[in-house]
């Protein structure tokens, strides 16, 4: 299993500020040993807590957010029978509707990749350093974050 | 000893800048160098703000070596 992993094709865990092309990560992650491949699209909510949303400006630190997603996929390699893993952010302006996050897990069989999948979420969303300014028409500011990944000042 | 500095979100915005040194006396921890900061930037608030220092999640008691990159984040939100 070991010397399979090794010269496996690595997982793809990027920061992009173009379009999330979804096909590609599913294209590459679909293998012949993998009967499942589990997919988490995140996008543009608006309105959100009853507010119209023109926009929202994702602002990220970079190098980070990468070093973390390595981190939290080694996490999930040891807790789900996975083969492939990718997770794409993508920062910048995004309008509602615009996709903003992609999680792509494959697996020989269902449910480690959908329940890797759901983990891969729930660790992004608490973990990445990443910032949503979200803008309306009558207001903007930064999106009420998680301080759950570390200690604080 | 200096040290990078990276600054986020609201904290990016309050300072007009998302990155500038910081010169520590030794021996220097995160918590030292968020004081220093504090100092330099006219009381900006770190309270509930975690830390990393070159790129990993760190407690503020984390000493710090010369050159080492620390970096303020504010509570994240992404997905």
């Amino acid at each position: 299993m070991a010397s399979q992993r090794a010269s496996a094709p690595p997982d793809i865990l990027e920061v992009t500020y173009e379009v999330l092309d979804v096909q590609r990560l599913v294209d590459e992650l679909t293998e012949p040993a993998c009967g499942a491949v589990a997919t988490f699209l995140g996008s543009v909510r608006s309105p959100n807590h009853g507010k119209t949303v023109d926009y929202i400006d994702y602002q990220g630190y970079d190098s980070m957010i990468v070093s973390e997603m390595r981190r939290l996929v080694e996490e999930l390699r040891a807790r789900y029978d996975i083969v492939r893993v990718a997770i794409v952010h993508r920062l910048g302006r995004l309008a509602p509707a615009e996709l903003s996050l992609a999680i792509v897990v494959s697996s020989a069989h269902r449910r480690p990749a959908l329940d890797a999948c759901q983990e891969a979420l729930e660790l992004v969303k608490s973990r990445l350093p990443v910032w949503k300014y979200e803008v309306g028409p009558d207001a903007a500011g930064f999106v009420p974050g998680r301080a759950e990944a570390g200690p604080t000042l | 000893m200096q040290v990078h500095v990276m600054l986020f979100a609201n904290l990016k915005q309050r300072a007009g800048r998302g990155e500038l040194s910081l010169e520590l006396t030794e021996p220097a921890t995160v918590r030292s160098a968020a004081t220093a900061l504090t100092d330099r930037l006219d009381g900006i608030d770190l309270k509930g703000v975690m830390c990393a220092v070159n790129e990993r999640f760190a407690d503020p008691a984390t000493p710090l070596s010369e050159g080492d990159t620390v970096a303020f984040l504010p509570p994240v939100s992404g997905g």
